[in-house]
């Protein structure tokens, strides 16, 4: 579980116990088992881990979004103190964009082609706020632009005259129309230059420093997330196995997943061999007896195979599952 | 959406029985296999030789139908009646089936031979040749083709069965191709097939062991489209009176059924049962079509659960 | 107009013509390519109607030379061709001496009226069946009855033709048999007329669009469902916007555009399949003139109807054409 890293900030989000299955013929894939985890307001969480490891799946969830065959099986989502999860069909879209709004993955594919920049933004101000004058949707579609760096004529464009790195931002930009309190950023820098990654990273940054709107990023870049994030949490095999400070991670990261990850990152300073380290995720369709890392583990026990560790704060705002870090 | 992790979780998922068993392709094989069979097993067990001319009592009901003043009584010797020209219809329908079939199964089988061949070729080799061929087929494609037949048929009379198929060929082809090639296109950029050029394997290799089994669904598909498509044309073509004289068709008994009133005198079984053997034979490789599309595109599949 | 470059517009007028002369050769190569002669075929069908021809000889070769037959065959394909770009196709062999164009022109606006509202009506109404079953919130039984629906499209629609005259004219006496019209009724605009026109003109509607309209209802589908499952609907749905405007803006008007494409491609055989329903229903268009054309052996005849169905579909397909830049805005961008 992340606790709270700065005691005066107030829990905005937060995930509790979540279970996501993906029912196929040959059993119930188990995408997220358990799943703690928390986002204070105006804060920047990042989630990390590798393809697969169900973060994606954690992030729609809050969304209410996952596609079937998939199911969210257990859990409470809880923003505000209502639980997301117990709102009819109706209620819900109405919460979406309005108080959580999704920065998705692959921006590339993710806006209408036959719809200009200025009716996809529009499309949220109608149906949340009822704004229907050409002038006002215009006013306020440049002035969101403006926000995230770009000039107010990409309005009357259309996304495939858009480059990717303007297309993400159009998507941040739409986001933030309705002033919502959480966004999920999926995988908000994939697929873009380095140079365009940066840019993306920074308008996040500024969105959160001049807004004051929480932004849970969803990444398998550490080192986006040691630029961007106050708070990171590790993700592996559908469970939370460490989560910290992000200065606090990197320096003192104690699960040995984390660890691999952050050895991983490519050093500008010293040559070293890439560093990568063998085996799979475990089957998603059982569920281990043991920890989850076990059995790719160099530093495993004898008790690591068959008993679960749970989450312990290791130090003030540390919490990680592992026995060796007690 | 899917990454490359996630599309091979899916073709795994894809080669599971369940996919094969659907539904629909086994109704239209079903249907499929008793036209085929009625053609195949019936001469064994009714004697063919009724289907000529004048060799039973002319104007018979079929037996469901009973009694009518207009018509002679029905007989146990002839089930399904007989018509003008004193054919028996049973006999008749045995007899022009397989003819029909054979037809396009033929066509289809050169138009989508043909259409493999052009749409690999487009796909894979690109640039002019392509163009060339993407050009032509669009061409064909638009082009009434029942209108250019019949201007064929017209002229000379005596088409026979080979001939005809010939021409149908001709204006199937474009439609596999343009599938094929359309497939190949999109397979080329993927991952496992730029793999295979990258290992240097030969064009070849690459074709039939990297493309074509994931085409083999599309090819079916295409192929029972094509078949169903020119019995189509050829049973149009024979209801005008175009067709082969000197074997039994389905669509020339619908001809002299219409040549002879045979609607306004009320003596449906002589249209009726042809257009009901034809009726089986479309549903069934509709049905047939439907099921390999479903398989070949798993979220067809998916869409109807949800 | 936007999207509409000069090449673009260029590019598909060279299609059009294209496909012209690709039929019109192909009309003219393969007959010749076929065995028998037609004019010896032709006299001699004659003779068969007509009892003994005097002179046989003589008048086969006057034929041969009235037509051009007699002539080597890139200088008969270049007349044919020739006779084709003028518009003038000739004179009627059976009603000589009737223009074919003049025959043409009495009966395509049958032909438009019934073939044109035909496929339209078949066109929408399948598009919003397809529609409707790929939309998930449509209720069971009315998603049942439109794939059952689905069925009629493996029956061709002069079958379907001959089975609804059974029915509602034999059968029942409601609709009348055939024709275009009441010969009792004065043609002209009045009430009386118009009525019997529409009266007739019901069954060979209700035959094409009840078969047809299947074909477009599945692609819509498929096309539906292709587009249900691209990224943009996922975002569509997290912004909360309402299920209509989703349904409307992002599903239908993506899913669109390759049924044009489809609708383009398939009306060749549209005009193709109403050929056979104005046979079946003596309905006096052009369908109806070129079977007249067969049983007279009227080979003038046949190819400028031939002729006339080729130009107007491949129109109609570079009509679309040009009209699909303005609804989708990425055609411009295309690279060839």
């Amino acid at each position: 579980m992340t606790g709270p890293a700065a005691s005066n900030h107030e829990v905005l989000l937060d995930i509790q116990e979540l279970r996501v299955d993906y029912e196929t013929p040959r059993g119930a894939i188990h995408a997220c088992s358990g799943v703690n985890l928390s986002v204070c307001k105006g804060e920047i969480v990042g989630l990390v881990g590798e393809s697969g490891c169900g973060k994606t799946t954690a992030a729609m969830s809050v969304l209410r979004l996952v596609q079937p065959p998939g199911r969210i099986a257990e859990g409470r989502i809880m923003i505000g103190g209502t639980d997301l999860l117990s709102l009819d069909e109706e209620d819900m879209r109405r919460r979406r964009w309005r108080d959580i709004s999704l920065v998705p993955q692959g921006a590339m594919n993710s806006l209408n082609p036959l719809l200009r920049i200025s009716a996809q933004i529009g499309d949220v101000l109608r149906t949340h706020q009822g704004v229907r004058s050409r002038a006002a949707v215009g006013d306020r579609t440049a002035r969101l632009l403006g926000l995230v760096g770009l000039p107010a004529r990409v309005a009357s464009l259309f996304p495939h005259e858009l480059s990717g790195g303007m297309k993400q931002r159009v998507c941040i930009a739409m986001a933030i129309a309705l002033d919502p309190s959480l966004i999920i950023a999926d995988e908000p820098t994939s697929a873009l230059d380095v140079i365009v990654q940066r840019v993306v990273a920074q308008t996040l940054r500024d969105i959160r420093d001049r807004l004051g709107i929480a932004i849970l990023v969803i990444t398998h870049d550490m080192a986006l997330i040691a630029q961007l994030a106050d708070r990171v949490a590790v993700m592996y095999a559908g469970k939370i196995v460490e989560s910290a400070g992000t200065a606090d991670l990197f320096a003192h990261a104690c699960h040995p997943y984390t660890r691999l990850l952050i050895d991983a990152i490519p050093s500008i300073r010293k040559r070293k061999p890439p560093a990568s380290f063998g085996g799979l995720m475990p089957d998603a369709r059982a569920t281990p007896a043991g920890c989850v890392f076990s059995s790719r583990c160099t530093c495993a026990l004898e008790c690591c195979a068959s008993s679960s560790p749970s989450p312990r704060e290791v130090a003030h705002g540390h919490i990680a599952s592992c026995h060796l870090c007690q | 959406m899917a990454t490359d992790s996630k599309g091979s979780v899916q073709k795994k998922l894809g080669t599971m029985r369940s996919p094969l068993l659907n539904a629909k392709l086994i109704a239209g094989l079903l249907f499929a296999g008793c036209v085929a069979a009625a053609g195949l097993i019936g001469p064994l067990f009714w004697n063919a030789n009724l289907s000529r001319v004048a060799s039973s009592p002319p104007n018979l009901p079929p037996l469901l139908a009973g009694a009518s003043p207009d018509f002679p009584a029905p007989s146990v010797d002839h089930p399904l009646g007989t018509e003008s020209n004193g054919r028996d219809m049973l006999a008749l329908l045995i007899a022009a089936t397989p003819n029909s079939l054979r037809v396009g199964l033929l066509a289809a089988a050169l138009g989508v031979g043909l259409g493999i061949l052009l749409g690999f070729t487009a796909g894979f080799v690109g640039g002019w040749v392509d163009n060339v061929i993407r050009v032509l087929s669009d061409s064909i494609m638009t082009i009434p083709s029942l209108a250019v037949l019949i201007v064929v048929s017209a002229y000379v009379r005596q088409v026979n069965l080979e001939n005809m198929a010939l021409i149908l060929a001709l204006f199937a082809w474009p439609g596999p191709t343009r599938l094929i090639r359309a497939q190949v296109l999109s397979m080329r950029e993927r991952g496992y097939v730029r793999m295979a050029v990258l290992s240097c394997a030969s064009p070849f290799d690459i074709m039939f062991k990297e493309l074509m089994p994931n085409l083999l669904p599309y090819l079916a598909a295409s192929f029972t489209g094509g078949v169903s498509g020119s019995i189509l044309a050829a049973a149009g073509l024979e209801s005008l009176g175009l067709g082969p004289t000197r074997v039994p068709t389905l669509g020339m008994t619908i001809f002299y059924a219409i040549r002879a009133s045979a609607i306004i005198r009320g003596m449906w079984w002589w249209w009726g049962f042809p257009i009901l053997m034809l009726v089986l034979i479309f549903v069934g490789l509709f049905l047939i079509t439907i099921g390999l599309d479903e398989i070949a595109n798993p979220r067809l599949r998916k869409a109807k659960t949800a | 107009m936007r999207g509409l470059t000069k090449e673009y517009v260029v590019k598909r007028l060279g299609m059009f013509v294209l496909t012209v002369w690709l039929g019109m050769t192909l009309i003219f190569i393969i007959p010749r390519l076929m065995p028998g002669d037609p004019t010896t075929a032709m006299i001699t069908r004659m003779a068969a109607q007509a009892g003994r021809i005097e002179n046989s000889a003589e008048l086969i070769a006057a034929w041969r030379s009235h037509f051009g037959l007699d002539k080597s065959l890139p200088v008969q394909y270049l007349s044919f061709m020739r006779g084709a770009f003028t518009m003038d196709l000739g004179y009627s062999l059976a009603y000589f001496p009737t223009k074919v164009t003049d025959m043409i022109g009495r009966c395509i606006p049958w032909t438009i009226g019934l073939l044109v509202m035909a496929t339209v009506m078949s066109f929408v109404l399948g598009t919003i069946i397809g529609a409707l079953l790929a939309w998930q919130r449509t209720p069971r039984i009315p998603r049942m009855l439109l794939s059952a629906s689905l069925i009629f499209t493996s029956i061709p629609s002069f079958m379907m033709g001959i089975l609804l005259l059974y029915l509602f004219s034999f059968g029942l006496h409601a609709l009348p048999f055939g024709g275009g019209y009441d010969r009792a009724a004065l043609p002209g605009w009045n009430g009386p007329f118009i009525a019997s026109v529409l009266q007739h003109g019901i069954l060979p509607a209700l035959a094409i669009v009840v078969c047809t309209m299947g074909h477009w209802a599945l692609g819509m589908r498929g096309m539906m469902i292709t587009t249900q499952g691209e990224d943009y609907m996922v975002l569509a749905e997290a912004k909360g916007l309402s299920p209509g405007r989703i349904f409307f803006s992002y599903e239908m008007r993506n899913a669109m555009l390759p049924q044009f494409t489809a609708l383009a491609l398939s009306l060749g055989t549209i005009a193709g399949g109403s050929v056979i329903v104005e046979y079946i229903f003596t309905y006096p268009g052009i369908g109806y003139l070129l079977y007249m054309g067969i049983v007279n052996n009227d080979y003038a005849l046949i190819q400028g109807i031939v002729f006339v169905l080729i130009v107007s579909v491949a129109l109609a397909v570079l009509i679309i054409d040009l009209i699909y830049p303005c609804i989708d805005p990425r055609i411009t961008y295309q690279r060839k």
